[in-house]
């Protein structure tokens, strides 16, 4: 993949290893190809909601647990309201009845509670909870059925009918004179109660439970389910004719899936389309050609496809919210495609190979970080924003891939627009005008954020629900009129038998106990009084069978008092069942159409064993949710719900966010000191960040949006992606030496495109049909843009404020930061490196001392970006990053050949070839002196040893070195080879003492390709003005000696000295300074064809040019 | 508790039929109207009561007396046993429910905040002695009216389905001389019956002033059900 086509066509592959292009092609493209077919077999879809949210949280597994083996959480919920309750009724009714009869679609279908229909139904249900209750319960009851208290039971039931005023009381007493269904803690058993989830008091509001035929299935026949169930309460409603103000409403799980399967099309396609066809638009607005755009389009498209494919790899499954990943990735990885376009429109010419390899490793390092920060997701402990970081992270480097490989190659060779006389005026007044505007804003910003406070934090779960459900507002409107605001919690009791679960429901009522006590919890419910306990049915069985037994007794008495057959049926139902349970070895779950309706409510069995499923209604203190997620509910039990569920998700969240955070920030820190080695930038980087942030927050109160459990992570997103916008604007600052016009008119309108397409893809998420979605895409488009606005705006002047005298234009005397010596080059790095050289073998040394410079140099693109700028008009823009990038690591292999000569080893045997030797020899026997003129090509010191060598002794001129003892360390290492070291520095007089020297026949050495300040002329060099010494031709003319330059590249496994012809000149000629400038300008370009040669050893790292890249960009 | 507070309206509301009136007419309108327009001299009642509970749970109907107190507009009392096995009281704003024998009371408010199962027996209760045709057409229907053995029987339904639900008919018992209620009957929706016979009934005597507002003894448990939680 890192291969690019040639000019011949072919590819080049590894190093004796070529590929045709054709052969590769088809290669790559098998390869997308198996990707794609492996992804879209893997590819599932996943709409549970709890699939976003981490497992490992017990509310969060407990409701999975609930979803996945309770009845309640399958089933559908019909709703019908009428003005009139008797039509509520008969549509309720109806639809039962008909859906009740659709086998194949509907298990049950219930508008009712079952024992409401057949109320001797209960009494199978009944009489098994008795075998189940307290030994305590059983013998009360007992108690109350001997011949001495009976009657007084009687009496007073009779009594109690004659002036109760509640109907409620009267139907019991009516019905169970003998309080056989007076059972504790009943749960559902409590059948006025369960009565009330079947429709509100006043019965114009009525529910049909519809259970459907078969368990949980997949969303797609979930959706066709209840499309058909749609379909056939659409026919009872014309057949039956309800009447028009009947009205039917959908809510109850089924729904929420549909809901939420259809949200993740619409997702998937209108936000990914939206955002293409702004991203489409903006490329068309600046381009205005047709191949490249579609070429782009197409390019997006696959980088979708392939994403896809690879996340379905990956994972497997797609949630409702990572479906939003190809939004986000279309607007981000558009950018490396419109750089990449961007630069070849500078330079149509140069081949896409040159291209990519000189913009390659910049948007390759862009991506990667752009990837990192959306990887970084996955430490937010919530594994639905987990998937779309994953996917977004590999999503950008595919994109990078196919952006530099696909797209640039075929989006053909581009053509300069013509700029429109608007778009000449927008470059004459650039963006500046509206700072003051953007302070203001700031300013507002802030006294808003004073006056009404910070965004609030949403606790609630609302963020992931789907936006404008109607499932959930038939839920509100279910719960509302059944007068129930709140949701209850769930209890989850596991056990590996029924037995354990048993044991577990009586650790569980005795902590609810506490916690009611505590005002947690104001009232709770649990299966203890009828789940089956093995123990408590024997204890129970002797007591039972002697009801048994005394039944006919009983009912006689019953009888004799006055109580109807009628009013003693439930009771010999109830009995009948006892005396069937006792003839049983063991006693068998009940079967009938209570017990089935209550068991699949709050009984539940898998592989592992048994479950049962209590509510709890939160106290006074349950509104404390810590508390309450903090309470001890017993061993195997799990205290779960949905109104726990943002709280205690927000709570994971939020340790997490401030450690990722911090790691973040912590990253773009050492980011921003890569970038700038300058405190002072580091920290506007900083203070631009910061300032969008408070922009950001005074727009979220502004819009009264409010951070949720999603929208956090957009925090460490923000940081990760607006920190580039920083980066860029001062980076453009320096090159531009603080000319924010062009910075506008280059960087800054690129920025905004960029921007622009990043912004529409978060942007788009905005219409999720994903509330948390939704409120991450908007948070980020608007923190991307404040970040933008922020950086183009405010930044500029900030930075000219703070830094900008540090940098300028050269030869007005001012100095930049990437002007000074890398800050490396001090005594005490010196001195421990050639402590390493020495001891150290070479092939070591040298490899350390590469790898340090390699790594410089992607720790310091600004540095990069000068070699580059020097560079650049030797070997043009095309080739210009490979020779930059080479010139690094050569001068790795120099340092380690120069520490090691300073250190005293030796280096003769380095040398390979010396020509020109008699040049060197003619000038000396002249007797006039030698000045041997070299420049910073190869290893110039090594030029002192080879000449001592042979009998020439040598002084070296130099300026003082930085700091303290580093200019006497150098000086002693080169007086070990017998050299003398001469720094000129700033004595006037220095130059008398060098003249004599000259005059005196010796051979001096001198750099004159980057003189001290004041003491350069301007020269053409390779066609371009250039700065260079005036100090050889100065010493020609005062001592006439003779001019001889010199250099020594490295050749192969060591190095040539090549000794030039002396420079010829007139000495009476010189009097004047133009002329010494233009001696000055033949000697430099005497090394004109070594510097060709060798750019990649033309060791430079400060700019060189008076006018450098700026030429060029331009 | 809204069958309760549907059982005392329809009680109270036939007790409203009450007041001495000279009218004798057996058209229904007549008859409505003509006992309408006795309301307004009513400013308390007083009566003894005998209700004779039909259920189908019993095989012989069970017989108890009791006492009513009544002060339009929305205060009553009412006693059942003797001594009292239930008091139900309210004195506008509140409706309380007092079983002596289990020292426990239960109060309801009754100061239209509250929704529920007892709307509608709201506002049959505050307008339990309708001043006008239009407010008791509002909320009765009149099904039928026959005279016979000097008593006009008067059968009407709520109007509103709720209240429907839980009674399904009211018969009230109409002396033909004056309007004097002699009896009311409730049926209710599983086909049981309560009937009041009104006897010794005393119009616009002086209540003692703690009639509507019982004093509970520090023995009495006080709960209110509706009460909702913080």
């Amino acid at each position: 993949m890192g291969r690019g086509p040639q000019p011949d066509g072919r590819i080049a592959g590894g190093p004796g290893k070529p590929v045709t292009r054709r052969r590769s092609t088809w290669i790559w493209g098998l390869a997308v190809l198996a990707v794609l077919v492996g992804g879209a077999l893997r590819l599932r879809f996943d709409a549970d909601v709890l699939g976003l949210l981490p497992s490992d949280l017990p509310v969060v597994h407990g409701l999975k647990l609930h979803q996945a083996h309770f009845g309640s959480a399958h089933q559908l919920i019909v709703t019908v309201s009428a003005d009139d309750a008797d039509a509520a009724t008969a549509a309720a009714k109806a639809i039962a009845a008909a859906l009740g009869s659709e086998a194949t679609l509907v298990r049950r279908a219930l508008w009712q509670a079952p024992w409401m229909q057949d109320p001797l139904s209960s009494s199978e249900f009944l009489a098994w909870s008795w075998f189940q209750q307290p030994e305590a319960e059983v013998r009360r009851l007992v108690a109350r059925l001997q011949p001495d208290s009976l009657p007084q039971v009687l009496v007073e039931a009779r009594d109690q009918l004659a002036v109760s005023v509640s109907p409620a009381e009267l139907a019991k007493l009516s019905y169970d004179p003998l309080g056989l269904t007076e059972l504790p803690g009943a749960g559902l058993a409590d059948f006025e109660q369960t009565q009330r989830l079947f429709g509100s008091e006043d019965g114009r509001f009525r529910i049909v439970f519809v259970e459907p035929a078969t368990g949980k299935i997949g969303f797609k026949a979930e959706i066709a389910w209840l499309a058909s169930i749609q379909r056939k309460i659409a026919q009872i409603q014309e057949t039956t004719g309800f009447p028009r103000d009947v009205r039917i409403g959908f809510t109850g799980g089924p729904v929420f899936a549909a809901e939420a399967a259809t949200g993740m099309e619409r997702d998937m396609t209108q936000s990914a389309i939206g955002t293409l066809a702004i991203i489409a638009l903006l490329f068309w607005t600046v381009h205005r050609r047709w191949r490249p755009l579609l070429v782009l389009v197409a390019a997006l498209g696959m980088s979708v496809l392939v994403t896809f494919a690879f996340g379905a790899l990956l994972i497997g499954q797609l949630n409702i919210i990572s479906i939003g990943f190809a939004a986000i990735l279309l607007g981000l990885v558009v950018d490396y495609g419109l750089v990449a376009y961007q630069e070849h429109c500078e330079d149509p010419d140069e081949s896409v190979s040159s291209l990519r390899r000189r913009i390659g490793p910049g948007i390759f390092w862009s991506a990667l970080t752009t990837a990192g920060a959306f990887l970084l997701l996955n430490l937010g402990g919530l594994p639905g924003l987990a998937q779309l970081g994953t996917l977004v992270g590999i999503g950008v480097m595919v994109g990078f891939a196919v952006m530099l490989f696909g797209f640039l190659p075929l989006a053909g060779r581009p053509t300069l627009p013509v700029p429109s006389s608007r778009a000449l005026a927008e470059r004459q007044a650039g963006p500046f005008w509206s700072a003051r505007l953007h302070g203001a804003l700031l300013f507002a910003g802030v006294v808003l954020l004073g006056l009404r406070g910070l965004p609030s934090v949403d606790h609630s779960q609302n963020s992931l629900r789907p936006r404008g459900s109607a499932a959930y507002a038939e839920m509100e409107r279910v719960q509302a009129r059944l007068g129930q605001p709140e949701a209850p919690l769930f209890l989850l009791t596991r056990g590996a038998s029924a037995q354990d679960v048993a044991v577990r429901l009586g650790m569980a009522r005795r902590a609810l106990t506490v916690g009611t006590s505590n005002h947690l919890v104001s009232s709770f419910v649990l299966a203890d009084s009828w789940w089956p306990d093995p123990a408590m049915q024997a204890t129970n069985a002797s007591s039972l069978r002697g009801l048994v037994d005394a039944w006919p007794r009983i009912r006689s008495s019953a009888t004799a008092a006055g109580f109807s057959g009628e009013s003693l049926a439930l009771a010999d139902g109830i009995v009948r069942n006892w005396s069937n349970g006792l003839a049983q070895a063991r006693m068998s779950w009940p079967t009938g159409a209570v017990a089935d309706w209550v068991f699949h409510q709050a009984a539940a069995k898998d592989a592992d064993g048994w479950f049962a499923l209590g509510l709890v209604r939160p106290g006074i203190a349950g509104t404390n949710v810590p508390a309450v997620l903090d309470m001890p509910v017993g061993e195997g039990s799990i205290l779960t719900g949905w109104p726990l569920l943002g709280e205690a998700i927000l709570l994971n969240v939020e340790v997490r966010l401030r450690w990722m955070v911090a790691g973040i920030f912590i990253f773009l820190l050492l980011c921003l000191w890569g970038a700038f080695r300058n405190w002072r930038e580091v920290a506007l980087g900083v203070l631009a960040l910061a300032a969008s942030f408070v922009a950001l927050l005074a727009i979220m109160r502004f819009s009264g949006w409010s951070w949720n459990l999603l929208n956090l992570m957009a925090l460490p997103l923000l940081l990760g992606t607006g920190v580039d916008y920083t980066i860029h604007v001062q980076l453009a600052l320096r090159r531009h030496r603080g000319d924010r016009r062009a910075v506008w008119r280059n960087t800054g309108k690129a920025l905004i495109l960029c921007g622009g397409t990043t912004i529409a893809g978060f942007g788009s998420l905005s219409w999720s049909g994903n509330l948390g979605l939704a409120s991450l895409g908007q948070v980020c488009a608007a923190g991307v843009l404040c970040v933008l606005a922020t950086s183009l705006v405010l930044l500029p002047g900030w930075w000219s404020w703070a830094v900008g005298s540090r940098w300028s234009v050269v030869g007005k005397g001012e100095q930049a930061v990437n002007s000074k010596p890398a800050s490396i080059y001090h005594a005490r790095v010196w001195s421990f490196a050639l402590i390493a050289a020495r001891r150290l073998p070479r092939s070591v040394c040298q490899g350390l001392c590469v790898a340090g410079a390699r790594v410089y140099r992607v720790l310091n693109p600004g540095r990069f970006a000068v070699v580059t700028d020097n560079l650049r008009p030797v070997v043009g823009a095309a080739d210009v990053d490979r020779q930059a990038a080479r010139l690094f690591t050569n001068f790795g292999v120099k340092l380690c050949d120069l520490w090691r000569y300073e250190a005293g080893l030796p280096v003769q045997d380095q040398f390979l070839e010396l020509t020109g030797w008699e040049n060197l020899q003619s000038a000396v026997g002249a007797g006039r002196g030698v000045l041997l003129i070299t420049i910073h090509l190869g290893n110039w010191e090594f030029g002192a040893p080879l000449l001592a060598a042979r009998g020439v002794r040598l002084l070296v001129l130099t300026q003082p070195e930085p700091g303290d003892g580093f200019t006497e360390m150098r000086r002693g290492a080169r007086a070990r080879w017998g050299i003398e070291t001469f720094v000129v520095g700033e004595d006037p007089f220095a130059f008398v003492e060098i003249i004599k020297r000259l005059q005196a026949g010796q051979t001096v050495a001198l750099l004159m390709d980057r003189p001290p300040a004041g003491s350069g002329v301007e020269v053409e060099l390779f066609g371009l003005p250039f700065i260079a010494s005036i100090a050889a031709a100065e010493l020609a003319r005062a001592s006439g000696c003779s001019l001889v330059p010199a250099f020594i590249p490295k050749t192969g496994n060591g190095y040539a000295a090549h000794i030039l012809p002396a420079v010829a000149y007139d000495r009476a000629s010189l009097n004047s300074r133009p002329a010494r400038a233009a001696l000055t300008g033949e000697i430099l370009r005497a090394f004109e064809p070594a510097i060709r040669k060798h750019p990649d050893q033309w060791f430079h790292f400060v700019p060189m040019w008076p006018k450098p890249a700026a030429s060029k960009e331009q | 508790m809204k069958r309760i507070v549907l059982l005392l309206t329809a009680l109270v509301v036939g007790i409203g039929l009450c007041p001495p009136a000279t009218a004798a007419a057996i058209d229904t309108n007549a008859v409505v109207a003509a006992w309408l327009g006795s309301q307004a001299g009513i400013r308390t009642m007083t009566a003894d009561l005998v209700q004779t509970r039909k259920l189908k749970a019993l095989a012989d109907p069970l017989v108890t007396k009791g006492r009513l107190w009544f002060e339009p507009p929305d205060r009553f009392r009412w006693e059942l046993g003797v001594p009292a096995q239930t008091i139900v009281v309210r004195d506008g704003k509140d409706l309380l429910m007092i079983s002596p024998r289990l020292k426990r009371a239960e109060r309801y408010p009754m100061d239209g905040s509250a929704k529920g199962p007892w709307t509608d027996a709201l506002s049959l209760l505050e307008s339990g002695f309708p001043r006008d045709a239009a407010s008791f057409h509002r909320q009765y229907q009149v099904r039928s009216l026959a005279e016979t053995n000097g008593v006009f029987e008067v059968r009407i339904q709520p109007v509103s389905p709720g209240a429907r639900r839980m009674i399904s008919g009211i018969l009230l018992v109409v002396g033909t001389n004056g309007f004097r209620l002699h009896a009311s009957e409730l049926l209710l929706a599983d086909g049981s019956v309560v009937r009041n016979d009104f006897e010794n009934v005393r119009l616009n005597a002086t209540l003692e002033t703690n009639t509507f507002a019982p004093a509970l003894t520090g023995d009495f448990k006080i709960v209110e059900p509706w009460k909702k939680q913080p």
